[in-house]
């Protein structure tokens, strides 16, 4: 019989708050993580909306006790911080026994430190402090998360666009369930850079009003940035007291469609739903709670939609898109939204998607997400999907502890 | 509107990099978008073409749907053109 | 739960004449501090409507995938995996260039789309509709052995019988200079090179089996050389092999301390060579250790190997002590 696999910290920083008892309290007030561009230097400014982590980088060189004359990224200060915090929650752990793995997801690494030095460089070739491009590499802000944290085991970094931590996540989890691995710091991170506002802007999804996740007249999706990690255990390692939730099922596939767009049948999102179920060896009506991908825009929530409606049928569980709160943090979402799904099992809550007004018209009119938060929750099985380009779909089921 | 059409032609190849492709070889009522066509051109195409509008132009076209009717063949875009320029 | 992994099809696009035909005896020199790839006609492997917005990168790993789908007799796949540290280079750079040239504006989202790291993976299922398994590594230089060991677990869970793995980097021109100034590309020094290599894993041999692979392991920061050493030989363990049973090492490290105190009898042949120094090199040394392991003569002296018939090779490569990457190939009959 497999190792269970339980989840024994967490952590998270994002647009609505620098550890997990101020996202759960922004989450509770309802207030949203996104407004006016503050940080990123970009002409877009005042234009569009951005869920930025409300901090510039030398307030968070505080935040991760680094001295700020080091040349560090803003990916790799989000993630160590996020990562810190998921460490202690566990109970410091140790870590350098080789035992224990780190693995991230990532998609722009450094490209927030990169494109100032690229400008430079485009100047004069021979320009500009070129040992930034020493922390260009999606891998670089992993490793200081693995330094900061001293953990000498396996180290890794995944990059499939928005899915990418979610797959962190099924990847500790396998190295644990073999025996390769005690414990495994998964996740991911990325900061907000005019690389991906550009990229996302220039392919017309991004709202440029507070995005409306699964709403008829929904116009696109808020960018953001963040990171959030959680700390997997197996069974026999992991200590009583520091059990949140367990880890039960977990699958990837891929929409194989477009490479930047969902399928009309949703085929990727249906097959990554139905195959973490079946790892977690449980039926449809067992889920108690979906976080969507639901990234508000026009095509991903009626592909999603679709899909849903194939697994779920007519017993459609509760759910709702968290992005309108933290907007789409990209390779940071699937760690961002499993510590979002391990608080919902711990707090016994679900979570409001917020500016939701319109079912869509697409889906028959009957696929309606909460609005309000749902205390005192019966919850069970929560589902969480991360979607993203490249066709890349991933879906995690999280377990109540027993 | 010719004029037109064979400018609309080389900057088409040159921003899609239609690499084998001749001004000549593409007929101004030729659907642009049609997945058994010629160019056979797809959805990242027309995020190109609104870029090219853009650029070239100085037409914004912010609606993907209505990108579809414009970039029907080259007729229709530089019919567009014709109108939407000042 | 452990299994036998078979290397049933490869293909290989790298400095040296590797794609059409194994390595021959003419060895291509580099150009100054740069290796670059000697690339087929991608006009057989890809439509031309297709090929227009591809990279290089996209354009070999492409290539490769489908040469060694069809080498492994198109078996259908039930996992795509993709190593590459530096990703599609070239989009990239396209797309910051204009994004700082037009002040953010006119930007081509053809670049932006191309530039995820998961590009390569993300179009071998599209072009081979696949919706298995599909993952992408960008773990420096061990982002190959990270998708090797991805694929392990695969076969492990009973979830695959055909799982195709990829190593793939591209150099620019742009990247040259950078690697330049930082001073890691240097002429008569380091060499800096490119390369896709493809293979499919299966969990059963065929009559084009290459070689079974025995053992991955990667290490991040090992305290000493004891730790490394010890790594090595639980490998061997792990495979059952004993330490002088290992023929062949191809180092991708100068100097030869912590392999050749193990094995100090063994073939040494330093791969990079013949490739350069890149991220996924192991990748190379893979695809031509397999080949000598299969009886390949011309490839086998291509490496300097005098062995006459090789059974056992270990890839062993050390990153600036950070990353270390051990991988174990075995004669399938051995």
């Amino acid at each position: 019989m497999a190792k269970r696999i339980f989840i024994t910290g967490i952590g998270i920083i994002s647009a609505i708050g620098k550890n997990t008892s101020e996202t759960l309290s922004n989450i509770k007030s309802a207030s949203s993580g996104v407004g006016e561009i503050q940080y990123l230097q970009t002409v877009h400014k005042g234009k569009l909306p951005l869920c930025e982590v409300k901090y510039d980088n030398q307030q968070l060189c505080a935040l991760a006790n680094i001295d700020p004359q080091t040349r560090i990224t803003r990916t790799s200060l989000l993630g160590i911080i996020a990562a810190q915090e998921a460490w202690r929650s566990a109970g410091s752990p140790v870590l350098g026994d080789g035992r224990t793995g780190v693995f991230s997801g990532n998609t722009v690494g450094g490209m927030d430190k990169t494109e100032h030095f690229y400008a430079d460089f485009m100047e004069d070739e021979q320009a500009g402090d070129v040992q930034t491009m020493l922390t260009h590499e999606c891998a670089e802000s992993t490793e200081r998360i693995a330094d900061s944290l001293g953990a000498t085991g396996m180290v890794s970094t995944i990059s499939t666009a928005c899915s990418s931590s979610a797959n962190t996540i099924m990847l500790g989890a396998r190295m644990i369930k073999h025996g390769l691995l005690d414990r495994a710091i998964v996740g991911g991170v990325d900061a907000l850079t005019k690389f991906t506002v550009n990229g996302f802007n220039v392919l017309q999804i991004l709202d440029e009003a507070y995005s409306q996740p699964f709403d008829e007249n929904r116009r696109g999706l808020n960018l953001g940035e963040g990171a959030g990690f959680i700390v997997l255990e197996a069974e026999g390692i992991a200590k009583e007291a520091h059990i949140l939730g367990e880890l039960v099922g977990y699958a990837n596939s891929n929409d194989a469609y477009h490479q930047t767009a969902s399928s009309p049948d949703g085929t990727g999102a249906f097959l990554a739903m139905k195959g973490a179920l079946d790892v977690a060896q449980i039926e449809p009506s067992q889920i108690d709670y979906v976080n969507v991908h639901g990234t508000g825009t026009p095509n991903n929530d009626l592909s999603e939609g679709i899909a849903m409606q194939r697994l779920f049928g007519k017993n459609m569980p509760k759910f709702s898109s968290t992005k309108a709160f933290t907007g789409h943090t990209l390779g940071a979402s699937g760690g961002v939204e499993a510590v979002l799904s391990v608080l919902a099992l711990q707090h016994k809550i679900i979570y409001p998607n917020l500016r939701f007004e319109t079912p869509i018209e697409a889906l028959g009119g009957t696929m309606i997400p909460e609005t309000e938060l749902l205390e005192n929750q019966e919850l069970n099985y929560i589902l969480s999907n991360s979607f993203g380009f490249g066709g890349n779909t991933s879906s995690l089921v999280f377990k109540a502890y027993q | 509107m010719e004029e037109l059409i064979e400018k609309l032609k080389v900057q088409i190849i040159k921003q899609l990099n239609l690499e084998d492709v001749e001004p000549d070889e593409i007929d101004p009522n030729e659907m642009l978008f049609d997945a058994n066509g010629e160019l056979g051109l797809d959805s990242i195409d027309a995020l190109e073409l609104i870029v090219l509008l853009d650029k070239e132009y100085g037409i914004k076209i912010k609606n993907q749907d209505e990108g579809k009717k414009i970039f029907h063949s080259l007729n229709t875009m530089a019919e567009y053109i014709l109108q939407h320029q000042n | 739960m452990k299994k036998n992994i078979y290397i049933n099809g490869l293909s290989n696009i790298s400095p040296q004449e590797t794609f059409y035909q194994p390595m021959g005896a003419t060895i291509a020199p580099p150009q100054g501090a740069f290796f670059t790839c000697q690339e087929p006609n991608y006009k057989e492997f890809i439509q031309k409507k297709l090929l227009r917005r591809m990279s290089r990168i996209v354009r070999m790993g492409l290539a490769t995938a489908h040469k060694a789908l069809d080498d492994a007799n198109n078996p259908s796949l039930d996992a795509i995996i993709s190593g590459t540290a530096w990703g599609c280079v070239k989009d990239t750079e396209k797309f910051l260039e204009t994004i700082i040239e037009n002040k953010e504006a006119y930007l081509t989202p053809t670049a932006f789309v191309q530039s995820t790291h998961n590009t390569v993976a993300g179009q071998i299922a599209l072009l081979h509709h696949n919706n298995c398994y599909n993952m992408s590594y960008v773990q420096g230089n061990v982002s190959f052995e990270s998708a090797l060991i991805d694929a392990m677990l695969l076969f492990y869970d009973n979830k695959a019988n055909n799982i195709l793995v990829n190593g793939i980097d591209e150099q620019t021109e742009k990247l040259g200079i950078l690697l330049e100034r930082l001073e890691c590309a240097k002429a008569g020094v380091r060499v800096m090179g490119e390369g896709a290599a493809c293979f499919i894993l299966s969990d059963q041999p065929t009559p084009n089996t290459y070689a079974k692979v025995a053992g991955v392991n990667m290490l991040y920061r090992p305290k000493d050389k004891t730790a490394v050493q010890q790594s090595i030989q639980h490998t061997l363990q792990e495979a059952n092999i004993p330490l002088e049973a290992i023929d062949v090492v191809l180092t991708g490290n100068k100097t030869l301390a912590i392999e050749k105190e193990l094995f100090p009898t063994a073939d040494y042949s330093q791969y990079k060579t013949l490739c350069g120094e890149y991220p996924t090199s192991t990748a190379f040394a893979m695809a031509v250790g397999a080949q000598v392991l299969k009886g390949d003569l011309p490839t086998k002296t291509a490496l300097g190997i005098h062995k006459k018939a090789p059974k056992h090779i270990l890839i062993y490569n050390n990153h600036q002590d950070i990353n270390h990457s051990i991988i174990l190939l075995s004669k399938v009959s051995a």
